[in-house]
């Protein structure tokens, strides 16, 4: 028994070698840094990722922490980051319509929340091994909700819009072709009037 | 017979005739002491001529007032008339005194006679007279024309010759303002002597002119001089001193004329040279991508992101307005100034306080009134640009824009400010290796391999780690909280360092210093006195009974902040 337990030390003392790949990608805090928005309202947000210096593409994914008051949408839910590259990510926070004040009128006239999240990278190929994740969290959405806006927030570049395929345009265009090849037809079918059956009948 | 004797009477009596006017002849000529009485020679000089006229135009001739511009006049006159029919030629004598007239025909050719000349019998006329001169506007002078038949001369024809000359008139400037240091400019001359009836031929005009500054007339350019009404000045006027809105400086011109004979009255007058300074309208600043709004708005616009262990990235976008219309690189010079207000810096301009300064050298828009300046290539590292240490924050900067002139003195529209923002980021080695790379189950294998982790952002930061269980795919490791440890002690009984050695499992476990992972003050992460790094070992005990192979397993470190 000892033997076994002697022989199987060795064996494993051999073959264990544990070796951590990390990724290191740095990311941004949110800008701009307070957004001021009034209920029902949206604003835009952006943060970068950097993934210099690395010999491998990344992926990377937000999350939320916390709750608040606040709804947070990203554009994109898996953010991919070329080796040795730094790209900006956009997002959206908007405070719901039936936000409700927690001081009564707004006063003072604007209240402030902060929605954080957490960005959390790996390689976008896995290789054998320990890895190493880093996580960077505490990323700050500073909101004021105010009554009356007061200024202007940060221009960030809207959510671009979803491409409509091709395919769709041709179906389209088929369509009002087919539409007026039958308004055609059903015109040319049209019974002879009324009137001059009449006069053959007299 | 009576025939013959008549033949001969008659040569007799003519011979008879001959001898008798022939001794008559010879007596009177002889002997004229003796002789008595008068005779005529049979020469009669030649009368006077007529009708003097001189031209006054290119096409005229004026014989009643005997007026010209003409310095130089051609003259032409009538042949008198000469009894015997012999040729007259002509003497003719110019003088700029009266008193000399009456005496021309004894002193035809004496040094009373500003010019003379013969004229050749046959012709009548004279072209160019010569040597004469004007002294001021009018000039009076006196002509005789003497006719000689050869043998006398005839009663002179005297006549007044008036010269007429106008003084040139200079006027007008036709610059008021300018923006070229090498105007041209333009004056309005006059001059009456333009080629009509006594103003012919047309005066050449000489232009001289005078530039300069309120106290040195002759500072910018000299006695120029010109044949026409306009120059470019070449010599390059300096421009005004700068003003709150624009650079102005009054040039004072004096220009006169000469016509080589006159000269007009100086014309003084002064014009002005400006430069319109330009005008910041808005500056705005990025790191990459789209800009987010005016940087004199507010500084959070204006934001750049500190890049992991390096630089920021730079992209501006100023628009200046220059009233001159005249954007260019080579016009314009803009500068913009990012300072980093710490305690006892507090002004942020050209004259210091500033971090990092760049020349925006593009001007994107020219030839219109609206400058936009950008840099040709974005700032990088290699142009010094904020470094990922800074702490974050929102900033002055400044910006410097010039014209030809320079700067405005209103300075109200060259201060903005602008944000670092703040950077989550690690560095830590790409691979490591847990314990000593050759542990044996059952027993501590102390992580001899020592990991360092530096901030490469700008935040500070508290770290937590977790780590899940390892697995070769076939027997699994369960953590119990005692066989995984990070520390910053290469064994797992040591504590000489600052932190206690942490057992991880797939919670999180703090493993920071209480201060967090400080920001670096340097670009090396050296400084001794911060907690800018972190070392870090692994050690593990991996029980007993777990097989051979690789095992994976993911650590996790949470960054947040401190």
């Amino acid at each position: 028994m000892k033997k076994n337990l002697l022989l199987e030390i060795i064996f494993a003392a051999t073959f264990l070698l544990f070796v951590m790949q990390a990724v290191n990608a740095g990311v941004s805090h949110p800008l701009p840094t307070s957004i001021e928005l009034m209920k029902g309202e949206s604003g835009r947000f952006k943060f970068q990722i950097q993934n210099l210096g690395k010999p491998n593409n990344i992926v990377c994914g937000a999350s939320l922490e916390g709750v608040s008051p606040l709804k947070v949408v990203f554009d994109e839910e898996e953010m991919k980051v070329a080796a040795d590259s730094v790209k900006y990510f956009y997002g959206t926070v908007s405070v719901p319509n039936d936000y409700t004040p927690t001081t009564t009128g707004f006063n003072p006239s604007s209240e402030q929340y902060t929605q954080k999240f957490c960005v959390e990278c790996k390689p976008d190929s896995t290789n054998p091994g320990a890895s190493v994740q880093i996580r960077s969290c505490d990323l700050p959405i500073n909101v004021n909700i105010v009554e009356v806006r007061t200024t202007d927030n940060m221009y960030v570049i809207p959510k671009p819009q979803p491409k409509i395929p091709v395919a769709v345009y041709v179906g389209v265009v088929v369509l009002i072709a087919a539409i007026t090849l039958i308004l055609i037809k059903i015109r040319k079918k049209k019974p002879i009037k009324p009137t001059k059956i009449r006069k053959k009948k007299k | 017979m009576a025939i013959k004797k008549r033949a001969y009477l008659l040569p007799i009596l003519l011979s008879l005739i001959f001898y008798i006017y022939y001794i008559s002849f010879v007596i009177s000529f002889s002997d004229l002491g003796s002789a008595r009485g008068t005779f005529t020679t049979g020469n009669v000089p030649p009368s006077a001529f007529t009708n003097l006229s001189i031209q006054d135009s290119a096409t005229t001739w004026d014989n009643t007032s005997l007026d010209t511009h003409d310095i130089s006049p051609n003259i032409r006159w009538l042949n008198g008339t000469d009894n015997n029919g012999d040729p007259v030629s002509t003497h003719v004598c110019v003088a700029n005194n009266s008193a000399y007239i009456g005496q021309f025909i004894s002193q035809s050719n004496n040094g009373n006679c500003t010019f003379t000349a013969n004229v050749a019998a046959g012709t009548y006329s004279y072209t160019g007279l010569s040597g004469l001169w004007f002294n001021s506007t009018n000039r009076t002078y006196y002509i005789a024309l003497i006719p000689d038949d050869g043998q006398a001369n005839g009663t002179e024809l005297n006549g007044t010759l008036y010269f007429l000359d106008s003084r040139p008139y200079v006027s007008l400037l036709n610059t008021t303002q300018t923006h070229s240091q090498t105007p041209i400019i333009r004056w309005s001359v006059q001059d009456n002597d333009a080629g009509g009836i006594n103003q012919w031929p047309a005066d050449t005009l000489y232009h001289y002119m005078y530039i300069g500054n309120n106290s040195n007339i002759t500072a910018y350019y000299i006695n120029m001089s010109a044949n026409n009404d306009s120059t470019t000045i070449t010599s390059i006027l300096p421009w005004g001193d700068v003003g709150s809105d624009w650079a102005n400086r009054t040039i004072n011109v004096t220009i006169w004329a000469d016509d080589t004979n006159l000269t007009s009255n100086n014309y003084t007058t002064s014009f002005t040279l400006y430069d319109y300074l330009p005008h910041i309208n808005d500056v705005q600043m990025v790191d990459t991508g789209a800009f987010g709004g005016s940087c004199q708005t507010s500084g959070a616009y204006c934001a750049l992101n500190p890049v992991e262990h390096s630089n920021a990235t730079v992209a501006v976008r100023l628009n200046v307005t220059d009233t001159d219309n005249d954007c260019t690189a080579t016009n314009h010079k803009a500068w913009i100034m990012l300072c980093l207000n710490y305690t006892g810096n507090t002004n942020c301009d050209e004259t210091g306080g500033y971090n990092y300064s760049w020349q925006i050298d593009n001007v994107e828009a020219g030839n219109t009134d609206v400058c936009i300046l950008t840099f040709s290539l974005n700032k990088t590292a290699a142009d010094i640009t904020p470094e990922f240490f800074r702490v974050p924050g929102i900033y002055k900067l400044h910006l410097n824009v010039t014209s030809q002139a320079g700067e405005r003195t209103n300075l109200s529209y060259t201060n903005a400010s602008w944000q670092f923002g703040t950077l989550k980021a690690v560095n830590y080695p790409d691979t490591v290796i847990l314990g000593n790379g050759n542990p044996t189950l059952g027993q501590w294998s102390a992580g001899t391999n020592q990991y360092v982790l530096t901030n490469w952002g700008n935040d500070i930061m508290a770290l937590q780690w977790n780590v899940s269980n390892p697995t070769n795919g076939v027997t699994p490791w369960t953590l119990n909280s005692t066989d995984f440890a990070i520390d910053d002690d290469s064994t797992q009984t040591d504590d000489t360092n600052n932190l206690q050695m942490v057992y991880l499992n797939a919670t999180n476990k703090y493993f920071n210093y209480s201060t967090g992972l400080e920001r670096c003050t340097a670009w090396n992460c050296n400084d001794a006195s911060r907690n800018e790094t972190l070392d870090t070992y692994y050690h593990i005990a991996p029980p007993l009974g777990l097989s051979s192979g690789v095992y994976n397993t993911t650590i996790t470190l949470t960054l947040s902040s401190k």
